[in-house]
């Protein structure tokens, strides 16, 4: 099966630390809202989870990325907190996910 | 009427592919890929097994891999003065605009070691500009201008009209990263730095930035028996961290839970694995010379079954990924390389555009 890596942040209203299990549960939720059980029901993995700053790596099958960048894109609610993801760097290939030159700083 | 199609989204992503390489004339392969591949900005190096740290490798891209961050007119490298100094002397000037987004803003600028300068812009700024270009996607054009051909020079309309076009440019400034790598070793490659600070531009040094980690007791996969998906995704998730121990993950069940990844099947313990890691603005000529190093180490102290990789990335904003070939708008930076190296045995794989070649 093809992959598509995402390395997405979770940005709160409020400053507040959530465990990787409520940060999948989100993004499973997410998708549940918009493509219902059959959207949920595909696999989507937490590769890394960084708790300070709520960004993970995750991974979900090619022939739904599009679909579960939009099911992130429409969330606006975390546990009554308004939220949403931002989406730090996005490619087929986990090594890409290495760097970031558009927010890395020349000194 | 057809019904349209409503459900199956194709992702944007998937317009490269992985070449894989090995057998014979892989050494000038892997040449021909580290120098064609022009502006580099993440390296990272993993040996599987080892004793020690090898510290004449660490220190490899860390001494004199100083580059400079210069805020200059796009037309002022083009000048005479510049071209004569710095490319037709014989060094290879390599340089880069910052914050500039291939997919959001209007121009996007590089000079590269072979001695062209390219640009990316968008329709109206390219019909404004009336400098001979191809488009290499929608609403988005390439510029490519040869530096070393003789007749690129004042007098000459063909220079005369760029140098107009880009002295008119709007931001009249840009912020570039350069290096240079002068022809000859008693030349220092700050000599540039200083130029361009005689000239009054600011500039400032910068240092690439360096981490290694060390782990025990990785399950190794094996490169001969690993499909190359299997094998990058395992380095990619290696070098990110994904098998180290995580305070986020509490139990199986909950690690269970979270991802279903599982590692190559055939694979090896070692006993120390060393990952480094380079970032910041590096010239071809430092990956040969990286290169030769780690084949150098490999014949001398590498273990017969362990193996090392050299993974090289470029910029996501670079108008550029391999030679003068534009880079797509939707292909971030997975134009990459990685090269295995094994005792007496070279593997190469190269991220292309779909059905692209380097040469």
């Amino acid at each position: 099966m093809e992959f598509c890596y995402l390395d997405i942040t979770l940005d709160l209203a409020v400053e507040k630390s959530i465990s990787a299990v409520s940060f999948k549960g989100h993004v499973i939720k997410c998708v549940k809202n918009v493509f219902g059980e059959f959207g949920a029901s595909h696999k989507i993995d937490v590769l890394k989870y960084d708790l300070i700053n709520r960004s993970a790596i995750i991974r979900c099958p090619s022939t739904f990325y599009v679909k579960l960048l939009s099911a992130l894109t429409l969330s606006g609610e975390f546990e009554g907190l308004a939220c949403c993801y931002r989406l730090n760097r996005s490619s087929p290939y986990l090594l890409s996910l290495l760097s970031n030159s558009r927010t890395y700083e020349h000194c | 009427m057809l019904c349209p199609e409503v459900w199956d989204f194709d992702s944007a992503l998937k317009n490269t592919h992985i070449h894989r390489k090995s057998g014979n004339e892989i050494l000038e392969h892997c040449e021909d890929v580290i120098s064609n591949h022009h502006l580099n900005h993440h390296v990272s190096v993993l040996i599987s097994d080892c004793e020690s740290i090898p510290e004449d490798l660490s220190n490899i891209l860390k001494t004199d891999c100083e580059y400079y961050r210069v805020h200059l007119p796009l037309a002022s490298l083009i000048d005479k003065e510049f071209i004569d100094l710095f490319i037709l002397a014989g060094g290879e000037v390599s340089a880069l605009s910052i914050g500039t987004r291939l997919d959001a803003d209007d121009c996007s600028a590089a000079l590269l070691p072979s001695g062209h300068f390219v640009l990316s812009v968008g329709g109206d700024r390219f019909r404004s500009l009336g400098i001979e270009g191809v488009a290499t996607s929608p609403d988005r054009y390439g510029i490519v201008i040869d530096l070393r051909k003789p007749y690129f020079k004042p007098g000459k309309s063909n220079y005369d009209r760029t140098l107009r076009s880009l002295s008119k440019f709007d931001p009249v400034n840009f912020d570039f990263i350069i290096a240079w790598e002068p022809h000859d070793e008693k030349i220092c490659p700050s000599t540039i730095a200083k130029y361009l600070a005689d000239k009054g531009y600011r500039v400032q040094q910068c240092q690439p930035h360096f981490e290694y980690k060390v782990d025990n007791a990785v399950s190794i996969p094996s490169l001969r028996e690993t499909p190359e998906t299997e094998l990058l995704e395992w380095l990619g998730a290696h070098s990110l961290g994904v098998f180290r121990k995580d305070s986020s993950i509490t139990s199986p069940e909950t690690a269970e839970y979270l991802s279903s990844y599982e590692a190559p099947t055939d694979c090896t313990k070692s006993k120390k694995t060393i990952l480094f890691q380079w970032t910041g603005f590096f010239t071809r000529k430092r990956f040969v010379h990286l290169f030769k190093k780690l084949r150098h180490y490999s014949s001398e102290k590498l273990k017969d079954s362990s193996w090392i990789s050299l993974t090289v990335q470029g910029f996501m904003d670079s108008p550029v990924a391999w030679k003068c070939t534009p880079h797509g708008l939707y292909r971030n930076s997975d134009e990459q390389y990685t090269i295995f190296i094994e005792k007496e045995k070279l593997q190469c794989m190269a991220v292309l555009p779909s059905n692209g070649k380097i040469k």
